[in-house]
């Protein structure tokens, strides 16, 4: 077929339809390599910690201290992302860095404050293995990106 | 010169029948791990609640490992909420791009280019 007998009114409609679908704003933020490599690396360290807390926390209150600064860091990194990314990904962080969240920055606080500086074998082996799965949460939503071809580029 | 209603029946329902096949994909994907990570919450809940609470009673717990382990549980529920939430807007942007694929190709396949 000829385009030039293709009607006007008809090439105008199909150029609607595709101007409003690329129009719409992008609904999901790109796959970050830079947040996937800060949330494996945080995962390792903070299991890493967690399992020295048997002994006392004034040994290893300076690598609690970076890695909790390492967290927010990463948070404020999803922040800054896009829409998306700030409704899921900075609201993981939020998680793991609130001192009342069950996770990471909850575990520092009550450690500081155990009696005689540490917590109890059994509880460590427990809460390694629910903060394994909450980074995971966080890991497995940056590589959903990859998986849905959202990659920037 | 063509029809322009045959040509608009057939440019719409190549996309109508690509979209529902496109969603009904992307929708399953989405599904599949949302409802593994609430499985697995479950299973882990059911399993790991008596046992802390018996190591509670019987002093392998003080009250406030106790409790933070039961906000440990809090946490990863909210966690898995907000992956869920994160997944689903990242299957309706793949379901946007799929859908300007669609009315591109059904528009030249109308047309016959």
């Amino acid at each position: 077929m000829n385009l030039r007998r293709v009607p006007i009114r008809l090439i105008a409609l199909f150029g609607l339809v595709f101007a409003l679908l690329i129009g719409c704003d992008r609904l999901a933020d790109p796959y970050s390599a830079e947040a996937y490599k800060q949330a494996t690396s945080l995962k390792a360290r903070s299991l890493a910690l967690v399992a020295k807390g048997t002994e006392s926390y004034s040994k290893h209150e300076q690598t609690a201290d970076l890695l909790l600064i390492d967290a927010a860091s990463a948070h404020e990194f999803a922040k800054g992302r896009g829409k998306e990314a700030a409704q899921s990904a900075a609201k993981q962080w939020a998680i793991i860095v609130d001192p009342d969240g069950g996770s990471l920055a909850d575990f520092v606080n009550q450690w500081r404050k155990a009696p005689g500086g540490k917590m109890s074998k059994f509880f460590v082996e427990e809460f390694s293995s629910v903060l394994a799965l909450q980074f995971d949460r966080i890991i497995e939503l940056e590589t959903g990106r990859k998986a849905a071809g959202n990659v920037e580029g | 010169m063509p029809n322009l209603d045959d040509v608009w029946d057939t440019f719409s329902n190549s996309v109508k029948d690509g979209a529902g096949e496109l969603a009904q994909n992307l929708f399953q994907e989405w599904k599949d791990p949302a409802k593994e990570d609430a499985s697995e919450f479950i299973e882990m809940t059911r399993e790991k609640l008596p046992k802390w609470t018996k190591a509670l009673a019987q002093g392998h717990l003080t009250k406030s490992e106790f409790n933070l382990l039961i906000r440990s549980l809090e946490g990863l529920a909210e966690l898995n909420a907000l992956k869920a939430k994160g997944l689903a807007k990242q299957k309706l942007e793949q379901f946007r791009v799929g859908l300007i694929s669609l009315v591109v190709n059904a528009a030249v396949g109308a047309v016959g280019l």
